[in-house]
């Protein structure tokens, strides 16, 4: 039956125009990136300069006396020392692990529209996530919601089929549908990826407010992906969800649409950390300031509230009436 | 033997009752024909079977038996072709060409939905159906926008089916034309089954006989009053079910043969000493 559901989708060409279509902008994207970009030298968003490893020592000791020196009376005290407690921090990271200046780039501290690695593909993943989002919200129409208005409903759900089985195979086909249309989307990115040069080998972000670590950029464009990947998923679940609950095409896209609103553009004007992570995919709310383990936390309950809230719309969608 | 029994059943929908403690047992190789005025709770009751309303109180068990039906207005998804649209509905399907070809939908059967007639989603509908080939088949107002042609093939289709020893249930509002023999029919008002009641609400079955000599045979013998309406029709005014009353006669051989069928106002007797109609 699955196979059914393939052939039913694409047989809309809706489908493939969209998917068409955001390949395209996307490698239109792509090369007005590229035309645009600039190349920088300021890597770090905190004030960390060095010439060489060996002047690292000379800093942390300045830093260490700048601490026991503060004027505790002043009333900016607890901001500066902390701000200081995390340079320290940072070069003591630096120095434990002999890194010059130039390998190296603190997260938030890189320009978006320098010319590397992380920049273009954030810069792709905005895109493909954006786009993403809107083929999970053409396919759910076209795979649930329309069945409702045209009328196929009667006959899906009046045979001795479990509701459940029927919606279980709708949501692998989502699945499958978004997962394949994501790796081509990975596929172009990686094309237009690999001529870029990167002009530093690590990455610096912090765990926690005093504890930064140092990543791999490879590893860390690794975790870009798993982000936006983790983002989609959550998406296809939440709107999977809404659309068990509300069935009606009209209404799903409308609260579909006041979802996003909600999640993309007020939660974030909250600028409240927790808010925040669970707007962006999680490495981009790094970028602004959020430390990982808060980042870490939210996705979780992220994903736990997104997966019961599935569960739910499945429960509730078995035990209800299918009125016209 | 196979059946769908239906006990106590209740469905409320917006706070209104729509089916009121429905008890009702339907057994295999039986056509039931299910009547009643519009509002009645005739598509309730069958979308409640079908499975679409859940929330019911009560019982229907249908033990391991498969069921599918066609409910007012079928739908099909209008970029699919009418055979992609079987193929998606359908998990199995047998005798497919079969059908396609009684309904002659050959030519039309891989044209896209969006271009049939209402009449052709009908027979397509019917095709679906019949190409599952489930133990219970349910079809409301099976015959809406259907040819003359199309009704016929219907009606000889549920007449194999039931010597398949299928379960067919019948809602429509033309069941005089029909021409099923319905082993049950079963009348709906205000969402209660009032089938033997009828005869206790109107008391009045019009007889028809199949000649004069039949009807004056069979008033000599009735221990009923008959009124004599023309010489092959009268009335009789009953307390029991008409299948119970005409069974004595039968029985004592007075009438060789008798067949109940409905229309929107009363029961239909036809019965006779001798003829191809026999029970």
């Amino acid at each position: 039956m699955m196979k059914n559901e393939f052939i039913r989708l694409f047989k809309y060409p809706i489908v493939m125009i969209a998917a068409i279509f955001i390949v395209f902008v996307l490698l239109f994207f792509s090369i007005n990136h590229k035309m645009n970009s600039t190349t920088q030298s300021i890597y770090f968003d905190h004030s960390i300069y060095y010439e060489n490893v060996e002047d690292i020592t000379e800093k942390i000791t300045d830093l260490e006396n700048d601490i026991l020196e503060l004027d505790t009376n002043d009333r900016y005290y607890e901001q500066i020392k902390k701000n200081l407690e995390e340079n320290l921090s940072i070069y003591k990271l630096l120095y434990a692990n002999s890194i010059e200046q130039e390998n190296v780039a603190e997260i938030g501290g890189i320009n978006d529209d320098s010319l590397n690695r992380i920049t273009v593909l954030k810069g792709l993943s905005d895109f493909i996530l954006s786009s993403v989002i809107v083929l999970i919200i053409i396919v759910i129409v076209l795979l649930f919601t329309r069945d409702f208005d045209t009328g196929v409903y009667k006959f899906l759900y009046g045979q001795n089929v479990p509701r459940i089985k029927i919606v279980r195979k709708k949501f692998c086909t989502l699945l499958l549908v978004i997962l394949c249309f994501y790796i081509l989307t990975l596929f172009v990115s990686l094309f237009i990826l690999l001529p870029i040069q990167n002009d530093f080998d690590y990455v610096l972000i912090f765990i926690s407010d005093l504890e930064p670590v140092l990543i791999d950029i490879n590893i860390y464009l690794i975790y870009i992906i798993l982000s936006v990947t983790f983002t989609i998923f959550s998406y296809m679940v939440l709107f999977f969800a809404i659309s068990l609950l509300i069935r009606r095409t009209l209404s799903f896209l409308v609260v579909s649409a006041a979802t996003l609103i909600l999640i993309q553009v007020l939660l974030p004007l909250s600028k409240n950390d927790i808010l925040l992570s669970f707007s962006y995919p999680f490495v981009f709310t790094l970028d602004i300031g959020v430390n990982l383990s808060l980042v870490m936390l939210t996705s979780i309950i992220k994903a736990i509230l997104f997966i019961v809230l599935l569960a739910y719309g499945m429960i509730k969608f078995n035990k209800k009436n299918i009125t016209t | 033997m196979k059946s769908i029994e239906i006990r106590n059943l209740t469905l409320i929908l917006s706070g209104k009752a729509i089916l009121k403690q429905i008890n009702i047992k339907l057994y295999a190789g039986h056509v039931i024909g299910l009547v009643g005025p519009n509002g009645s709770g005739k598509t309730s009751l069958l979308k409640t079977i079908l499975g679409l309303y859940p929330t019911y109180k009560g019982e229907i068990i249908k033990s391991t038996l498969s069921y599918s039906g066609i409910l007012e207005e079928p739908g099909f998804s209008p970029f699919l072709s009418g055979l992609e649209n079987i193929k998606y509905l359908c998990e199995n399907t047998s005798n497919l060409w079969e059908y396609i070809n009684k309904f002659e939908m050959v030519n039309y059967i891989k044209d896209k939905v969006s271009t049939y007639s209402q009449g052709m989603r009908q027979r397509l509908a019917l095709v679906t159906i019949f190409a599952q080939d489930k133990d219970i088949l349910i079809f409301d107002e099976p015959l809406n926008a259907l040819d003359i042609k199309a009704k016929k093939m219907f009606i000889n289709i549920v007449n194999k089916k039931k010597s398949d020893n299928k379960i067919i249930v019948i809602s429509s509002h033309i069941f005089e034309d029909l021409g099923i023999e319905f082993d049950n029919i079963i009348l709906l008002h205000e969402g209660k089954v009032i089938d033997r009641e009828l005869s206790l609400i109107q008391n009045r079955y019009t007889i028809k006989f199949k000649d004069s000599k039949d009807l004056l045979n069979f008033k000599s013998k009735c221990d009923h009053e008959l009124e004599i309406i023309n010489s092959v029709t009268a009335e009789v005014h009953l307390k029991l079910p008409p299948e119970t009353f005409l069974d004595k006669y039968s029985k004592s051989g007075i009438v060789g043969f008798w067949r109940i069928s409905m229309n929107q106002r009363y029961f239909e007797v036809l019965a006779g000493r001798s003829g191809n109609d026999e029970k």
